[in-house]
């Protein structure tokens, strides 16, 4: 399947040569990823092909490939323990934005010889960039509780799986293909997904495109969270009577 | 095997839940409790949020009494006006800690309360079943025989108002104390998702005085109704009951009990209630380390909670 599509790009790729600035065309190996009941994560591979401008690369000129998949943004609270009258207790909390539920990046070379800081931030390229920020009003903490706090988000995510940092981990085949492997956990949230691909020469961005992915609980999975979540009273009415109708079972089976 | 469980949404292995009931299962059989108070804190310790383990253990609470009461039904021992007086406080109960479980929730200690309850009452039961335990094998021993208080002391309980005629119990006695019981028991169900058997049926014992034979199928009777009001409340405002998850504790749970009732009828009585009270003190314990203990992981000195999607 990749190998076709690669080869749709290559024929894409031959059509318009030459007509326009330098270009990423990418492709998702799916457009879907479907949580069922025996869902353990997912493999995705990114691919695509570069094709220069009017002005074709020189043979010494250097193609930067930046990857990012970012997952739906959620609200995210975070308390440090505290030891109070002997014991640990949450202490005040901070809540901050537009935390990606799961974020990937992968880069052709290290972010730091890739790109300058401010380009990198501008983009949100890098874990270590994102724009992870209180909750406006709740910016009395000091810079450096802010830091701490949302390092402490970066890190627990990261070691979920659910944020990545892969330098180098992007292949470039003869600067027209590129490719890169995406590990998805169990654990992904479901929602709207953006792949953003970024062409970049001596640290400045060429073009990016992107393209989207769905993440979707389906089947069983999805109706139950769905009747869950939008008819909470009849969905516990309903467990109710499976347990008294799963305990009447239990007695009779079992009856001595 | 893995399974995608969609409430908790995370995914676990069969067998680890599976051999969980069915351990949990084998001593509620063996010591004739309902097993909440284990299989709660077990379903927090394999990373289940704890919101969702309460609230499914609830739900799973709801199946375990119904089987059980089933056979006590049978032999008329449900007392159903001491019941329902229970339940009526037990009703009281759940609102009240459907109320304290919102806004402790919002404050952002849930957590906190669900283990320092447990480590209270935990602690509390098992010193209680350890002592008794120890005095009456020390007793038997001694060749004496420890009897409990005579039915003709008088106490301050008796002396309350609304008194009703318990058939079953043969008592004629205050509503009072088993509304307050039962209402301390739907707190606990709501907060902890335990049955809270554990408490009810010593209270009934030695506070209300009811006969021995009517208080295990009057306190199912009660816990099944607390329950699943619990599921109910747990599920319309905090959509945290995992029905996947419930059904396979249940099916461990059945199967467990099954075993835990045959090997239970090959132990004496207080040899039965030294290990229930010295397991009830292991589990209180565990989670009391992690209130105490300041994690050696920095990372988790951090409590990290994803609010909204979207």
């Amino acid at each position: 399947m990749i190998a076709r599509a690669l080869a749709v790009c290559m024929m894409v790729l031959g059509a318009t040569a030459g007509a326009h600035a330098a270009e990423v065309v990418p492709q998702l190996s799916a457009d879907r990823i479907e949580i069922t009941s025996n869902f353990k994560g997912a493999e995705l591979i990114l691919f695509g092909a570069i094709r220069d401008g009017p002005a074709p690369f020189l043979e010494q000129d250097f193609l930067d490939i930046v990857v990012v998949l970012r997952g739906p943004p959620s609200t995210v609270t975070v308390r440090r323990k505290e030891r109070r009258a002997g014991i640990l207790v949450n202490g005040a909390g901070l809540t901050f934005e537009h935390v990606p539920g799961f974020y990937f990046v992968a880069s052709r070379r290290p972010l730091d010889i890739t790109a300058p800081p401010e380009v990198l931030k501008a983009f949100e390229i890098g874990t270590q960039n994102l724009n992870v920020s209180p909750q406006p009003g709740a910016s009395e903490a000091d810079p450096a509780t802010v830091a701490e706090l949302r390092q402490a988000i970066i890190e627990r995510k990261r070691r979920q799986g659910l944020y990545q940092d892969n330098p180098g981990a992007i292949k470039v085949r003869e600067e027209t293909l590129f490719r890169t492997r995406i590990e998805v956990p169990s654990s992904v949230p479901v929602g709207e997904f953006k792949a953003r691909v970024f062409l970049l020469r001596d640290g400045r961005v060429l073009h990016n495109d992107e393209v989207q992915l769905q993440v979707d609980k389906i089947g069983i999975e999805r109706l139950l969270f769905n009747f869950a979540h939008n008819w909470g009273f009849v969905y516990g009415l309903t467990a109710v009577l499976f347990a008294i109708f799963a305990g009447w079972i239990a007695s009779v089976i079992f009856r001595r | 095997m893995q399974i995608y469980l969609p409430i908790a949404e995370m995914s676990v292995n069969v067998f680890v839940i599976l051999g969980m009931g069915g351990a949990v299962g084998f001593l509620s059989g063996l010591f004739g409790v309902g097993g909440g108070f284990l299989m709660t804190p077990l379903l927090m310790f394999i990373g289940i949020p704890p919101a969702v383990a309460v609230a499914t253990g609830a739900n799973q609470i709801v199946a375990a009494s119904v089987s059980g009461v089933i056979a006590h039904w049978r032999q008329n021992a449900v007392d159903f006006t001491m019941g329902v007086v229970l339940l009526a406080g037990g009703v009281a109960g759940s609102f009240i800690g459907n109320a304290v479980f919102g806004q402790v929730r919002d404050a952002g200690q849930i957590d906190l309360l669900i283990r320092l309850c447990y480590v209270v009452f935990l602690g509390v039961v098992g010193i209680l079943m350890l002592a008794e335990s120890l005095r009456t094998i020390r007793a038997a021993q001694a060749g004496k025989v420890v009897g409990r208080r005579k039915p003709g002391q008088h106490s301050w309980i008796e002396g309350l108002p609304f008194k009703l005629r318990f058939r079953r119990s043969r008592l004629y006695a205050s509503a009072i104390p088993g509304f307050l019981l039962g209402m301390l028991v739907g707190f606990l169900a709501f907060i902890m998702g335990v049955g809270g058997g554990f408490i009810m049926v010593p209270a009934m014992i030695y506070l209300l005085r009811m006969p021995t034979n009517v208080v295990i199928g009057t306190s199912l009777f009660q816990i099944i109704f607390v329950t699943a009001l619990v599921t109910v409340l747990h599920a319309t405002n905090y959509q945290t009951v995992d029905v996947v998850l419930a059904l396979l504790l249940l099916v461990g749970s059945v199967v467990g009990a099954q075993f835990g009732a045959r090997a239970g009828v090959k132990l004496r009585g207080e040899q039965l209630r030294l290990l229930l009270a010295l397991l009830v003190l292991a589990v209180g314990v565990r989670i009391a380390t992690d209130l105490l203990v300041p994690p050696t992981d920095p990372l988790d000195r951090f409590s990290i909670t994803v609010e909204a999607a979207g």
